[in-house]
């Protein structure tokens, strides 16, 4: 087979993947049907905003909901109707079995859900394209600043990117119990989304509360560091999901969870607020250890090779750096060291309930996993177990607060040697100074027992995937 | 002498504690069409799914054009077409974009993918319908372009999996002259299927496998001869079969397999064709008013329930 290399096809300059899901995507009726909705509410806002000019009293009030109502009528199409598609986009073809007759091509599972992306990407930048207009004649009929709204849009739309890529990542999920949840949090996530962020961009759009630009430059800085960081991790959660078992994402979204800390560093030391930055890394670092740690433990020769076949650097960051919940228990080791490093660096583990929350956090996303890893080590269930005892801790936590609300006592202390509720309490600011220093033991050692638990457990794997190595032959492990 | 362009060697693969196939090895010549037998949860899909690199051997090791499956599975799926036995279709794509599609995922570029495209529409007759979106195609269309598409990058080894289940008999000769084209071509094609009578006619080596294992390899005729030492013939008779029924009773090295309404089917020892002849003389001179007799052969589907009897 041969390839030439003339492209006088546009086609040929793009993915496969994004030309196919174009040509679905254009034609399917949601698409249709949110580009002509978004045509018909975007005249009626028009409209009521001439009404509202012209009616001199009171308009003040008519041009603020007026305003509220025009980003909410932008915000549905951008921030629900089109990343609600990813959510289907990987389940339907893995229902449909054309998936794997995908991957016997050239493209990866990378490409595979990075086509899927951008595929509703564009169509979003279409129906933006279709708003435009009406985002000029707002200007022409007074009241806004163009340059605000400009922004405003480009800030949904980094939003939708971002959500679309959050779809794409849930979208191989098979059970319908995670996916039931999973459309549960996400109509929540939308919800408190699209509201939140309506009420800041309407309210700065109108009254230029942050006098002239609409955000500090650091939140740009801090939107080019995460979002795209942010998009790739859910693109590459979703590739790892579908990819053969020989492709080996771990590096990457390993990788990935060391550059949001570097990335929160960065933004520290350019003057950002610290605090912030760590949190937002935070969050999405979350996101990657509870991936990596469900990932299902699998023999396949290739992926071992070329680490082999470095030497003994090789067989070190093997240990680091290929898929499975064994390495991504160790790789557990270089997140603490170097999450704790930097946190320490920057001054956020300068107060004890700064400590505590960071080892709780550590403590929630670990302690689950190394329940389940001690009682099933190879379940193929992990990541409902996983999400079912984060309810259950996380109702504990609620009752018993409760509880010690009614009877005064400190009641709350007995969840101190639970890491996840202890990290719940800390978040709603419900640890007493006087229970912090007991608080920040009874966690911390739970919470290194947790890791101890997780890493004593690889070790059977660990010498299963030597010996499969050592007889040269393929085996699961 | 060329090195088999198929080579399984002890392949095994567990899910959890069921063995679905247990050490399977075998060879396979270039430009041959061998057919891949074996009741329902034999091993056989699973089988050909490693063979395509879409699952991984639990042990043992699988070659398609010196290459394996394990180590380099992009070497060899540039190798293989695989045509699973359900295909999934694509909401508002036509039969050509869906093509088109899997050119580009082959890495073919303008001119070169259009014309790709374009022979392999017509190869499997589908240019007629090549606007057609492709989730309004019948079965049997549906088959050619599952065909077509396994085709487009044109791939030295054709793994088809029941590519023939569902068709009516229109479709499923139609699909049986586009297998013979192939191996005409000289490519190397691994069909499993459950109409046996049609794998006799394009195979040129039949594999059976049964509870994960192989139990048979060889070619069609040395499943289909009932062995040197015997043969059954269908004798028919004008009128009362009685006559031919005591007659055969008394015939030493004879016996009825069965009755039939004007005559009857017997399994003749020690039989080769010069016996058979006298045979029919004898019949016709001690007055057996015989107005038929031929050798029956045996069908697959009878070696392939035998052999399912035979096997552990």
């Amino acid at each position: 087979m041969t390839s030439t290399s003339t492209r006088a096809d546009f086609g040929d300059w793009l993915s496969p993947m994004l030309v196919k899901e174009l040509r679905q995507g254009i034609r399917s009726k949601v698409f249709m049907a949110a580009f002509f909705l978004t045509q018909v509410l975007m005249i009626l806002s028009v409209v009521f905003n001439l009404t509202a000019v012209n009616e001199g009293d009171g308009a003040g009030k008519m041009v603020d909901f007026l305003n509220g109502l025009f980003w909410f009528l932008i915000g549905v199409p951008l921030l629900f109707l089109m990343p609600i598609r990813g959510f289907g986009s990987l389940y339907g073809e893995i229902k449909a079995g054309t998936l794997e007759l995908v991957f016997l091509t050239r493209l990866s599972a990378l490409r595979i859900a990075a086509g899927k992306w951008t595929a509703l990407m564009v169509q979003t930048l279409l129906l933006v394209a279709a708003v435009l207009p009406y985002v000029l004649l707002r200007y022409f009929l007074g009241s806004v600043d163009v340059v605000q709204d400009l922004q405003s849009v480009l800030i949904l739309l980094l939003a939708s990117g971002m959500l679309t890529a959050a779809t794409i990542a849930l979208s191989p999920y098979e059970s319908k119990i995670l996916r039931a949840l999973f459309s549960v949090g996400m109509i929540f996530g939308f919800i408190f989304l699209l509201f939140g962020l309506i009420g800041v961009i309407a309210g700065n759009a109108i009254r230029g509360s942050m006098g002239g630009s609409f955000a500090p430059w650091t939140f740009y800085f801090g939107a080019i560091l995460f979002a795209p960081a942010f998009i790739f991790l859910g693109l590459e959660v979703a590739a790892s999901h579908i990819a053969p078992p020989a492709e080996n994402h771990a590096i990457r979204k390993r990788l990935l969870g060391i550059y949001l800390l570097l990335a929160a560093a960065l933004l520290a030391l350019l003057g950002a607020n610290a605090a912030a930055a760590y949190r937002v890394a935070l969050v999405l670092l979350g996101v990657v250890v509870i991936d990596t740690l469900a990932e299902p433990q699998r023999f396949v020769r290739s992926v071992y090779m070329p680490f082999l076949k470095q030497g003994p650097a090789g067989k070190t960051l093997a240990l680091f750096f290929t898929p499975g919940w064994v390495s991504a228990s160790w790789f557990l080791i270089i997140l603490t060291a170097v999450g704790g490093g930097l946190l320490g660096l920057h001054g956020q583990l300068d107060d004890r309930e700064d400590v505590l929350r960071i080892v709780s956090l550590l403590g929630w996303l670990i302690f689950p996993a190394a329940l389940i890893r001690l009682a099933a080590p190879e379940t193929k269930y992990f990541l409902g177990l996983y999400i079912a005892l984060q309810f259950l801790f996380a109702a504990v936590t609620f009752l018993v607060n409760i509880m010690a609300g009614i009877s005064q006592e400190p009641m709350t202390m007995w969840l101190c040697p639970l890491p996840p509720c202890t990290f719940l309490l800390t978040f709603f600011g419900q640890v007493k100074d006087m229970q912090m220093n007991d608080f920040l033991w009874v966690t911390g050692l739970v919470t290194a027992a947790s890791l101890g638990l997780l890493l004593a457990r690889t070790i059977t794997p660990l010498r299963d995937i030597r010996a499969s190595l050592l007889q040269n032959s393929p085996k699961d492990a | 002498m060329t090195e088999p362009i198929i080579q399984v060697e002890n392949l095994e693969r567990d899910f959890g504690n069921v063995k679905a196939v247990k050490g399977v090895s075998f060879e396979i010549a270039r430009g041959k069409v061998v057919g891949f037998i074996g009741a329902n949860g034999a091993g056989k899909t699973t089988t050909m799914r490693m063979m395509v690199t879409l699952d991984s051997p639990t042990s043992g090791s699988i070659r398609i054009g010196g290459r394996d499956v394990t180590d380099e599975p992009g070497e060899v799926r540039r190798r293989v077409g695989w045509m699973p036995d359900a295909y999934g279709t694509y909401e508002n794509m036509t039969v050509f974009e869906y093509l088109d599609f899997y050119g580009r995922a082959f890495g073919y570029k303008d001119e070169e993918r259009r014309k790709r495209v374009r022979e392999v529409m017509e190869f499997t007759d589908l240019a007629s319908i090549g606007d057609r979106p492709m989730d309004t195609l019948s079965k049997g269309m549906g088959q050619r372009l599952c065909l077509g598409r396994t085709l487009i990058h044109d791939p030295e080894v054709l793994v088809l999996d029941e590519p023939a289940a569902g068709l009516d008999p229109k479709a499923r000769i139609e699909f049986k002259n586009l297998v013979r084209l192939l191996a005409q071509q000289g490519k190397t094609i691994f069909i499993s299927s459950h109409i046996l009578s049609e794998l006799g006619e394009m195979c040129d080596y039949l594999l059976f496998i049964d509870a994960g294992r192989i139990v048979h390899h060889g070619t069609t005729e040395s499943l289909t001869d009932h062995g040197s030492v015997e043969a059954v013939v269908e004798i028919r008779v004008q009128g009362d079969p009685e006559t031919l029924y005591a007659w055969i009773i008394a015939a030493p090295g004879m016996q009825i397999t069965d009755r039939l309404k004007n005559g009857a089917r017997v399994r003749v020892s020690h039989a080769d064709g010069e016996d058979l002849t006298g045979l029919l003389k004898t019949l016709v001179s001690d007055g057996v008013p015989v107005n038929a007799f031929f050798k029956v052969e045996r069908r697959l589907e009878d070696a392939f329930v035998d052999m399912l009897k035979g096997s552990p």
